[in-house]
């Protein structure tokens, strides 16, 4: 079975994608429009960026949603914080285990370990989930975004054991 | 007038296709329109409730996005066709002054 159509553009593709994005389109209408140009091109025989032109100029062109109001400035800083201290939390506390070391500024390591890690989970579940979805199926295109935070947590249990190998290669 | 021929279009053939609208947009003279032209057309005139699209099956791939007239758009197009008149009168003066001026030929 041969490949179809845009699926042998990827990057043209993905460029769009990413630039639908930037631009706040639902995942929804991001399916929708990727389908139409698979379709298109599928019809007419035409590479995407011959039909359409260069993905970002499309993207541009397809806005036609309100985009969502500025976060307030609190919120990002919230998103940038919340993240960051729990980042410090886990390498830390990971680190102070590897090297045997009792505690940092009261806290024991495990326990800082267990509430880095804990308050990750939790910033990464409560992201809003927006999959670019097959609007035939409803399906996600892409693969599921679930599967990717997943993914990006298992990469700070990953993180964790080399903070931890770390502080175990350093401790006196 | 792309999008209001578009429209006249789907009107006519009740429920067609970004394709099939293309090859008469063509026929029609004017010339050969991309698909980045057409579909954000699209879907502009069902933002404005006056089409709406559904998926359906195509002659292999991943099938076909079908449009429709729906009441408001067949009521938009009378709506177009009763200013046509006085909007071409308008066009047509200021052409004849560009004339008169010697502007153009």
């Amino acid at each position: 079975m041969t490949a179809p159509p845009l699926a042998q553009y990827p990057k043209w593709r993905d460029d769009l994608i990413l630039a639908l994005r930037v631009k706040n389109v639902p995942g929804d209408q991001i399916g929708d429009i990727l389908l139409e140009v698979e379709s298109h091109v599928t019809e007419t025989g035409e590479s995407p960026e011959e039909a359409f032109g260069k993905a970002k100029d499309y993207a541009a062109s397809r806005v036609v949603v309100k985009p969502d109001p500025p976060e307030e400035d609190m919120d990002l800083v919230a998103q940038i914080l919340i993240p960051g201290i729990g980042g410090f939390l886990l390498a830390t506390g990971a680190f102070d285990l590897g090297a045997g070391q009792d505690s940092w500024a009261g806290w024991r390591p495990w326990l800082m370990l267990i509430a880095g890690f804990a308050i990750m989970v939790v910033t990464f579940l409560r992201l809003p989930v927006d999959d670019v979805r097959d609007p035939r199926s409803n399906s996600p295109i892409l693969g599921s975004q679930r599967q990717f935070i997943l993914i990006i947590l298992g990469s700070f249990v990953i993180a964790a054991v080399l903070m931890f190998w770390l502080g175990w290669l350093i401790a006196p | 007038m792309l999008s209001q021929s578009a429209l006249a279009i789907v009107a006519a053939e009740n429920t067609t296709y970004g394709y099939q609208i293309l090859q008469r947009l063509e026929r029609a003279g004017f010339g050969k329109i991309k698909g980045g032209t057409l579909y954000p057309i699209l879907a502009r005139l069902e933002a404005e409730g006056w089409i709406t699209s559904s998926w359906g099956e195509g002659e292999g791939g991943p099938g076909r996005k079908f449009v429709s007239i729906t009441d408001a758009g067949r009521e938009e197009i009378a709506h177009r066709r009763s200013e046509w008149p006085g909007f071409a009168e308008v066009i047509d003066n200021l052409w004849t002054d560009a004339i008169k001026r010697d502007t153009i030929t």
